[in-house]
């Protein structure tokens, strides 16, 4: 199983700049029934965005605007926190997001994103920076090679990513793949596991 | 061998391989699937994989099963009934569905039927996976791509988190329950204060509470952002293992409880973070809040503004707008619409003879479904009579399932409603669009649905 490679993007970064967004505000569970060929397009931020225009002044129109760019998203803290439903990741991409960036993720959400080639970015220090950028001009590049945030008043943030995740969002490339030339190692640790805690390799019911 | 903590045990015991990024690819003992699972094999049957193991995969029908016989499901959700059944006939795996004497929450049924084992490494689709880390297993949700890989490989690549341990010291009140403590743990460190550790519970308080009440404990672990809770096993555990369906007997049964005993942290492990908690004084604890580290004392208010900075304080004002609430609110003053009793969380039999032991006390003012975890759990509850004072306190007596935790059942809280609810999660819209939660207790809850409000049980008890 493959996606598309990341490496270079360049397009406008919107910011939802609130902490703690789960999964159920990015895709509400009434959808989870849809497949992935169904597709989530409109779905994204479903009953989220309808709340925020009911309490903020914001206008949040720009989630559903065609984009022929790639979308990139700045979040505040624990954003995809929640149920552990893949179809967040999915409602993303399916809207034009190619990134999202933020304090921190759901551990869940972290792993789900790098199956399917969202680049998740980890930014602390250089955060606030980046939301003071955006606010006056959205257009931004990532260089994911590089490991760089590009703004458009010209401020360059770099930031850290692991080295294997880097790989497989650069060579589009699923874990998967990885796994099915180790079935060797997998059936030695089976056997080794069957004579020391056979209980967990054969679980046998006795009513 | 230096120390080590329970953590450093599971993981070394389960590791197959590792790479050069610091990844572990790790055997998972148990997989459990369940009725909203279907994408991850639609994975593996667009790659034209198979399940390497289906004699460890565990099929459960939860989350779209209906139950009450009023419960509205619209067409595609009735259809997906038959999915998971198509899949186990598919791939050979056992699968528990409608009908099935062990149906019921993947997170009630594996520890129920023994297939969840101390030292045992599962995984689910499904964030509150956590549950089953009570009985000293490492359990953690994934997602479907991760799905589709340990059905294809009975494994999954993990980097290893940090180890928390949490000594909670003390014994927990009258009328204060585990869910209690759990949410007030999560009010104490975050709703990320747990992000990139697996906590380990121990301490006085742990070893007091039966496995049930762990569980509560295990399950919510997540909503502090904790990769997996896990609890070592004692006595409590090796009791609670005995006579069930899979757990191992005769001479491989003695084998296996002494490999359990050694699952415990060493004395001079060391842990990257530690905290203790005295909870002695602890009361019933209710979130105001859509996020489940809103948790406060019954007795208290909703939260003042000033105290906070501008951020926070937009993000309270947020939360309250929605929960239609004002701040300084004493909490009890607060009126409910209706009541849930039920979800992974607080559906097992002890949650049910706490929720009766007061429905026993008083009528229902607003409408309360009570849903049990099993049908082992409901069998037992109808043999002791619990469905009886439920249905006489005019509380709803309905089938297992997850019901209106996750709200995709069809049971769900109106728009603008207002729920006392023992699941988990006060999300926004998590109970149905424009739905208002309050998480309590099953104590809590039942003495609500005989208010009308937000109440403190120890003045119906």
């Amino acid at each position: 199983m493959r996606f598309k490679p990341v490496n270079h993007l360049h397009g406008p970064c919107f910011s939802l700049a609130i902490d703690n967004i789960d999964t159920d505000q990015i895709l509400p569970a009434r959808f989870l029934h849809r497949s992935r060929q169904e597709g989530f397009k409109d779905l994204l931020f479903h009953d989220y965005l309808q709340q925020l225009k009911h309490t903020s002044e914001s206008n949040f129109d720009w989630m559903h605007e065609v984009q022929h760019a790639p979308k990139i998203l700045l979040a505040g803290e624990n954003f995809g926190c929640g149920s552990s439903r893949e179809h967040a990741v999915w409602a993303l991409m399916d809207n034009g997001f190619k990134v999202v960036i933020a304090k921190s993720f759901g551990d869940i959400f972290f792993g789900n994103a790098i199956n399917n080639g969202l680049l998740l970015i980890r930014l602390t220090d250089a955060w606030l920076k980046v939301l003071q950028a955006v606010a006056t001009n959205q257009d931004m590049q990532i260089k994911l090679d590089q490991q760089q945030i590009l703004t458009a008043d010209g401020q360059t943030h770099s930031f850290a990513i692991d080295d294997f995740f880097k790989n497989m969002l650069l060579n589009g490339v699923q874990e998967i793949d990885m796994t099915l030339s180790l079935s060797d190692k997998i059936a030695t640790f089976e056997q080794k596991q069957a004579q020391q805690y056979p209980w967990l390799q054969n679980p046998v019911a006795h009513s | 061998m230096s120390a080590q903590t329970l953590l450093d045990k599971l993981w070394s015991s389960h590791t197959v391989d590792s790479r050069s990024d610091g990844s572990d690819l790790l055997y998972v003992d148990r997989h459990y699937v369940h009725d909203a699972c279907s994408q991850g094999f639609d994975f593996l049957d667009q790659a034209s994989l198979f399940i390497r193991r289906p004699d460890l995969t565990f099929g459960m029908e939860d989350h779209y099963i209906a139950t009450r016989p009023g419960t509205l499901r619209s067409e595609k959700v009735i259809s997906l009934g038959g999915v998971l059944a198509k899949h186990a006939l598919k791939h050979g795996f056992s699968s528990f569905g409608q009908g099935s004497l062990h149906q019921g929450i993947v997170h009630v049924v594996g520890p129920e039927l023994g297939l969840t084992l101390p030292g045992a490494l599962v995984v689910c689709g499904d964030s509150h996976t956590a549950t089953h880390g009570a009985l000293g297993s490492l359990a953690f949700g994934v997602g479907a791509s991760e799905i589709a890989h340990v059905l294809a490989t009975q494994t999954i690549w993990q980097r290893k988190p940090k180890a928390l341990r949490l000594l909670i010291n003390g014994r927990l009140a009258h009328s204060v329950t585990s869910k209690d403590l759990i949410l007030h743990i999560i009010s104490q460190i975050g709703a990320r204060g747990g992000t990139g550790y697996v906590i380990e519970y121990a301490g006085e308080a742990i070893a007091a509470l039966s496995m049930e009440a762990r569980m509560t404990i295990s399950n919510m672990t997540i909503e502090a952002g904790a990769k997996a809770g896990i609890i070592g096993p004692d006595a409590t555990t090796l009791a609670y293992l005995k006579e069930r369906i899979f757990v191992p007997t005769g001479q491989e049964g003695l084998l296996a409880e002494q490999a359990w005993k050694m699952l415990v942290s060493d004395n001079d492990a060391s842990f990257d973070y530690e905290k203790t908690l005295d909870i002695s004084d602890l009361e019933p604890i209710v979130t105001w809040g859509t996020s489940p580290q809103t948790g406060i004392p019954i007795t208290g208010c909703v939260p003042d503004l000033d105290s906070n900075d501008e951020s926070s304080r937009q993000q309270m004002l947020a939360m309250m707008g929605y929960m239609g609430l004002e701040p300084e609110t004493p909490m009890q003053q607060i009126s409910i619409d209706q009541v849930f009793i039920g979800s992974c969380t607080n559906s097992r039999i002890e949650d049910l003879r706490l929720a009766a032991s007061v429905a026993k006390k008083g009528h229902a003012k607003v409408p309360t479904l009570v849903v049990p975890g099993s049908v082992s759990v409901q069998k037992q509850a109808q043999a002791e009579g619990l469905d009886q004072i439920f249905k006489q306190a005019g509380f709803e007596w309905a089938t297992p399932g997850c019901s209106m935790c996750v709200a995709i059942n069809g049971d769900l809280v109106a728009p603008g409603k207002r729920c006392v609810s023992t699941s988990n999660r006060n999300f926004m819209g998590r109970q149905g669009q424009g739905s208002r939660t309050h998480l309590a207790s099953p104590l809590t809850a039942a003495a609500s649905a005989l208010t009308g409000r937000l109440t403190d049980v120890r003045e119906v008890l």
